[in-house]
Order: C-alpha cells, then sequence, then structure tokens
C-alpha cells in the first residue's frame, strides 16, 4: 500500500466483510455503534505526517511499509493453541488468554463479586457495558477503528464493595499468522470495590510484522481502588496502539504503570478523566528500549472536579538507535480548585544514535492549585560511576547497576510481587545484555 | 609500596601536580597538608584514577605495579582505597548490595571464594561496631539522604569492610564535629598494622591528633615543599601556611 487512501480502504473492507459474516446477528445497538465509529473513522482518518499527536510517532507511515495485508491465515476458531507454556509461571490470577486477537480461554472460576465475560463480534455481553462512552471514538482515529471493528475481548465487572485478592490477567499472544489484531475490553468496578487488571502482551514465535489496536474502557466508581498494570515485554516486530481510556468517580484511587522493553512501533494513550472530587491517580511508566525500538507513552489527565491528587513519573532508558516519545498533558479545569497534580519524566540516553522527544503539558483554568511538571534527558552520572568503580566493580556491573537503580524507582510499583519479579528479571537480562 | 616519582598531572591544561615524590612502606602514616588549591585532592584522585585528570609526566607504582596503568576498579582490587572527600549519594542502588558486590569483586581479584549471605553479614555487623553506623543505613539507599558526618563514616565503614592495603583519605575530617572525629580516628587506627599504610590528606592538624603520622608533607602549587614529622603539623597549625608560601617562593 502506498498512500492513507488505500489503507483506509482496506479497514473499510474488513469491516464490511465482518458485518456481512456476522448475517445480522449483531445486536442492534453495536451495529449503530460500529457504523458510527466507521464514519468517525472515515472523517478522522490515519494521522497525517503533519499531526500533532503523533509528530515523532509516524504511525500512518509505518503501517504502510509494514502491515501484511496477505490472507488473514487465523486459526480456525474451534482450535485451541497449547498457550500454557507462555503464560508467567506463578503469577496467579483470574485469566483470559487471547490468541491472534481471538479469544481462547476464559476462567469460569471466579470469586464472589468478579464477573468476566467474552465480548464476541455480535455484542451478546455488552447490553450493560457502556461501550463506547468513555472510549471517544469522535477524537482518535483508532479508537474509531476499534470501536467499528473489534472482535473479541473481556467485560470485566467488580460488584460494589468487592474485594478481589488476585489480578484478572488478560494475555494478549500472537504468532506470524497474525496480521491484525482488534481487542476491546471493558472493565466497571463498581463503588467501594478494590481490583487490579493486567495486561500482558506477548509474541509466542516469529518475526513478521503484527499491528494490535486495542482499546480498555475503564469505569471506577465511587471509593472503588483500581490499579491496572500493561506489560509489553516480549513483543518482537510489533505494531502497537493500545487506548486505555479510565473514568474515576469521587474519592476513588486509580494506578497505572506501563512497562514497555520491545516492540516495533509503540503507541500507549492513557486517558484518564477525574469526574469526581477527592481522587487520587498515580501514573507510572518504564520504557527500556534498544535496537530500533520505537516506544510513545501519550497521557492525559483531565481535572474536573475540586480536591484532587495526580502523580506522574515515567522513565526511559533508551540506547542504540531505539526512539523514546513522552506526551504528557494535565488539565485542570475551572471547577478543579485545589488540585494537586505532579508530572515528571526523566530519561537517560546511552548512544548517540539514540533519541528522546518528551513535552510536559499543563494547561491549568482553576487559580488555587498546586501542579508541577518537568523533564529531564541526560547520561549517566559520571561521578557515580567513579565512586563505584574506585571500590572495585568494573564498568560494565556499574553502568548496569546504576541504570537499575534508576528504573527501580518505577518498577517497585507494580503492586504484584509475582509481575514484579519478573520485571526485575527481565530488566536485569536486559541490562546484562546491552551492558556487559 | 607506594612509590610516586615526579608525578606531573592537568586539567583541561592547566597543571596541577608539579613534580611530586612521595614514598609510603607499609606500617606508615603519612600526612599531607596544605592550603587550599595546593593539590592535595588531586593527588589523592589521580591516585584512585579518575579519568578527568591527564599524566603529563612521572610515574607511579603500587605493590611494584604501573599503578597509572591501572582502571580505578583495578587499583582498587588491587588494594587501594579512597575515602572521598564528597561522597556522592546514589539513589536506589542498596548500601548493603553495593558492598557485597564490592567485597566479592575484590575477594575474587586475590583468588577468594566469594562470601555468602551469612558471612557477609556476620562481617559487617563486626566493621559496623567499629565506625559505631547504624544499621538503618545501610538498609538505605547509598549515602542518600545521609548527614556529612554519616556520609564519612560510611567511608570508614567501607574501607573497613573492603581492607585495603593502602587508605587514602581526602579531607576525612572536614564537616566533622569532634565527636564523629574520635569515631572516625578510632576507626582508621584499629585496622592500622603492619602491612598496610594511611595516606591522610586534611587542612588542619585536628585530625593528626587522633590518627599520629610517620611522616608531614606540605604540598603548595603542586608540590611537596617541606617534610618532616608530626610537630610539622603542629608548627603548621601554630603559624599557619604563609611562612612556607614564603620559603617556597624564595627557592624557585
Amino acid at each position: 500500500m502506498n498512500t492513507e487512501q488505500e489503507l483506509r480502504s482496506y479497514f473499510q473492507e474488513k469491516y464490511s466483510s465482518l458485518t456481512s459474516g456476522l448475517n445480522g446477528e449483531q445486536t442492534a445497538d453495536l451495529s449503530q455503534l460500529r457504523h458510527k465509529a466507521l464514519d468517525s473513522f472515515n472523517s478522522l482518518g490515519f494521522p497525517q505526517n503533519k499531526s500533532e499527536e503523533y509528530k515523532y510517532t509516524p504511525i500512518t507511515k509505518t503501517l504502510l511499509k509494514s502491515l501484511r495485508t496477505d490472507d488473514h491465515q487465523v486459526m480456525e476458531p474451534q482450535t485451541v493453541p497449547p498457550f500454557n507454556e507462555y503464560l508467567l509461571p506463578n503469577l496467579k490470577g483470574h485469566l483470559v488468554v487471547f490468541w491472534n486477537g481471538r479469544l481462547v480461554y476464559c476462567t469460569d472460576d471466579l470469586p464472589q463479586g468478579l464477573s468476566i465475560e467474552p465480548i464476541d463480534p455480535q455484542g451478546n455481553s455488552l447490553a450493560e457495558s457502556g461501550i463506547g462512552t468513555i472510549a471517544n471514538y469522535q477524537k482518535d482515529a483508532f479508537t474509531a477503528l476499534n470501536t467499528a471493528l473489534f472482535n473479541h475481548g473481556a467485560f470485566i465487572k467488580v460488584a460494589k464493595r468487592s474485594v478481589i485478592e488476585e489480578p484478572v490477567v488478560l494475555y494478549h499472544l500472537w504468532d506470524d499468522r497474525a496480521n491484525y489484531m482488534q481487542t476491546r475490553h471493558l472493565v466497571t468496578a463498581e463503588a467501594n470495590s478494590h481490583s487490579q487488571v493486567v495486561e500482558i502482551y506477548k509474541c509466542t514465535s516469529g518475526t513478521k510484522n503484527t499491528f494490535h489496536n486495542s482499546v480498555t474502557e475503564v469505569t471506577v466508581g465511587k471509593n472503588a481502588h483500581f490499579s491496572y498494570h500493561k506489560v509489553q515485554t516480549e513483543c518482537g516486530e510489533n505494531i502497537h496502539v493500545g487506548n486505555t481510556h479510565i473514568s474515576q468517580a469521587s474519592d476513588s484511587t486509580v494506578k497505572c504503570t506501563t512497562i514497555t522493553t520491545e516492540g516495533r512501533m509503540v503507541r500507549n494513550n492513557l486517558n484518564l478523566t477525574v469526574d469526581g472530587s477527592n481522587c487520587e491517580s498515580h501514573m507510572y511508566g518504564l520504557y527500556l528500549l534498544h535496537g530500533t525500538n520505537h516506544v510513545d507513552n501519550h497521557t492525559r489527565v483531565d481535572h474536573r472536579l475540586p480536591h484532587c491528587y495526580s502523580n506522574e513519573l515515567y522513565k526511559g532508558i533508551i540506547n542504540d538507535r531505539a526512539a523514546g516519545v513522552f506526551n504528557g498533558k494535565i488539565f485542570v479545569r475551572q471547577d478543579a480548585q485545589k488540585t494537586n497534580a505532579f508530572q515528571s519524566n526523566k530519561n537517560l540516553l546511552l548512544s548517540d544514535h539514540a533519541s528522546m522527544n518528551t513535552k510536559p503539558q499543563l494547561e491549568i483554568w482553576a487559580d488555587d492549585v498546586k501542579c508541577s511538571h518537568g523533564a529531564t534527558t541526560g547520561q549517566l552520572d559520571e561521578e557515580q560511576l567513579f565512586y563505584l568503580r574506585a571500590r572495585g566493580l568494573d564498568k560494565q556491573q556499574a553502568r548496569s547497576l546504576l541504570l537499575y537503580a534508576f528504573a527501580q524507582e518505577t518498577l517497585e510499583q507494580v503492586t504484584s510481587p509475582v509481575l514484579k519479579d519478573y520485571l526485575d528479571q527481565v530488566i536485569q537480562a536486559r541490562l546484562i545484555e546491552d551492558h556487559g | 609500596m607506594l612509590k610516586v616519582d615526579n608525578l606531573r598531572a592537568s586539567v583541561e591544561d592547566k597543571e596541577i601536580l608539579k613534580g611530586i615524590n612521595l614514598e609510603v612502606k607499609p606500617g606508615e602514616v603519612h600526612a599531607i597538608m596544605g592550603p587550599n588549591g595546593s593539590g592535595k585532592s588531586t593527588l589523592a584522585a589521580v591516585l584512585a584514577g579518575r579519568e578527568s585528570y591527564e599524566i603529563t609526566e612521572g610515574s607511579v607504582t603500587f605493590l611494584r605495579k604501573d599503578l597509572l596503568e591501572m582502571a580505578p576498579e583495578e587499583r582498587a582490587r588491587e588494594g587501594l582505597f579512597l575515602a572521598f572527600q564528597y561522597p556522592v549519594e546514589i539513589p536506589g542502588v542498596s548500601s548493603t548490595n553495593f558492598l557485597k558486590t564490592a567485597v566479592n569483586q575484590i575477594r575474587e581479584h586475590r583468588g577468594q571464594e566469594p562470601l555468602d549471605a551469612v558471612s557477609f553479614l556476620k562481617l559487617i555487623k563486626e566493621k559496623m561496631k567499629l565506625v559505631d553506623i547504624d544499621q538503618s543505613l545501610l538498609s538505605r539507599s547509598l549515602n542518600e539522604g545521609f548527614s556529612g558526618g554519616e556520609k564519612k563514616r560510611n567511608e570508614i565503614f567501607q574501607m573497613a569492610v573492603l581492607e585495603p592495603k593502602l587508605a587514602v583519605l581526602d579531607e576525612t575530617d572536614s564537616g566533622l564535629d569532634i565527636d564523629a572525629l574520635k569515631i572516625v580516628a578510632h576507626g582508621v587506627n584499629s585496622l592500622k598494622n603492619n602491612e598496610n599504610a594511611v595516606v591522610v590528606v586534611t587542612h588542619y592538624q585536628r585530625l593528626l591528633d587522633y590518627i599520629i603520622p610517620d611522616y608531614v608533607h606540605v604540598l603548595y602549587d603542586g608540590k611537596i615543599v617541606k617534610s618532616g614529622t608530626k610537630e610539622l603539623a603542629l608548627e603548621l597549625e601554630e603559624k599557619g601556611y604563609d611562612w612556607i608560601k614564603e620559603e617556597a617562593n624564595i627557592t624557585t
């Protein structure tokens, strides 16, 4: 494909074949939603070169070059590949597994207060999910595309006052047969509940380009505690656009961590709408890049009501020819007095060809707030390196110790100890691989 | 043990050390004194292998090996220890893990088995007493949020754990109150034996009341202009450095 128009037509065809394949079996509501989303997608189009939102991430160009349009050789719906070997050992949780974008496993062993329903292309389980209310398909082409085209996903509901100890773990696994995947998840954490969701992205084999366009919509009720961890550690040549939209009601607490160590081109959009007062929101990110990885994290926090606190820390270590992008927007609306909002992005560039584009942004309409933002990009501290070497550590050991310490600040925010151990191992192995 | 011969070093084309000669034998304590800007800290840094200095002339042998050829970590493994004037804070690096790595690097270099967790803990417990350092400091990140005195004590504690053959203490007394000074000096003295040596770089005579030097050298304008015994330190304390400067300027 050569033009954006061709790329758009390709997905339009996919839309037609999806809807005709469903033979009118889809619910009327969903069919209408898909149709509207497709219209939005058509008017938005894929981001152009001049798009401010995608200035440093040429996603359209990359898709034109790399999206495989060969016949969709996804497996038969009935076959279940042996996915067990790709799951993180010891990570206990309520599992839902997708393979090449299709749901292949969904646990039915659920504690009281937790329900997980598979989402299918017909939209049977979506009646009360409120799909599309938080993830605005009128503003973002990829959210629109996903809304028009999604086939599988999970609808997770945590009932009022329920405390769910173990996380819901959504595994997205794929192999060379996938050319594109569109998954859609919905989470409703009702009032006074405690829960966490982990999304793990993992390429099981193969070296071909794949495209994953994923949307996760989360509603966090009053006084609920919700954590969300996104893990992109073994993503091969994946092109990923992920939109996570979270809406928070009064007195709720949300914590998100996004950890990325691999990917051809990754764009994570994390949008938090703080639609209540006395809310707490925490966002942590770590990207550890090498080779020609390209990882872009865009976050957006919208403070609409008073007395809320948000804190954001994203850290990056960028080696070789890899590229990192960070854009963090904080909006403090006129009514959101007494907001405390903090944001920080820190980066280490380890090679002359590595690059980082960072843009912290604050827009404040209220006049009684405490906000700060900042970004740094630099190299390892020579004083610290010398100190460690003067005690007998060689250069490589000293470097990887300092890099690990740098990463640690975000890593320690991962609440599950098993997941934290896994990430720890991935990061240590990478530091040894790259730095001796 | 250490032989410095006509050492010249500069930074950004500015010559700081202008021909230093110094010999330290096992069992000796040497004090290097001198006014501000005379090159004391540069000498300590050059011995430890800081890369920002260019060695333009001269040689340094340490235990019959060419010190200047070695990377900083090799010097440390051979038994050289620099107690920093301003120990750097390293957030996120645990003091204990770092020290364990350092100990085992040095042990490996000496052909010894690495210490296991239990023996390492035993070792640090024993050495902690020596400098009266609190266990809670060691569970924190390296030097992070330590007071000036705690940083200096941590340096001597590390020295006690690593058991160097030659310790260079760079203004270890600066910023210490009298009690902390005594503790640090006590630590250094208890580690002293006939096999190892100490070079104390200091501005004031005060520390030398507690760490008694065998020799005192006065460094001025990049050269050792006067050497003597501990009485020289007392004379300096009394008369200041001006007479040394005058003497030095007459001879040059």
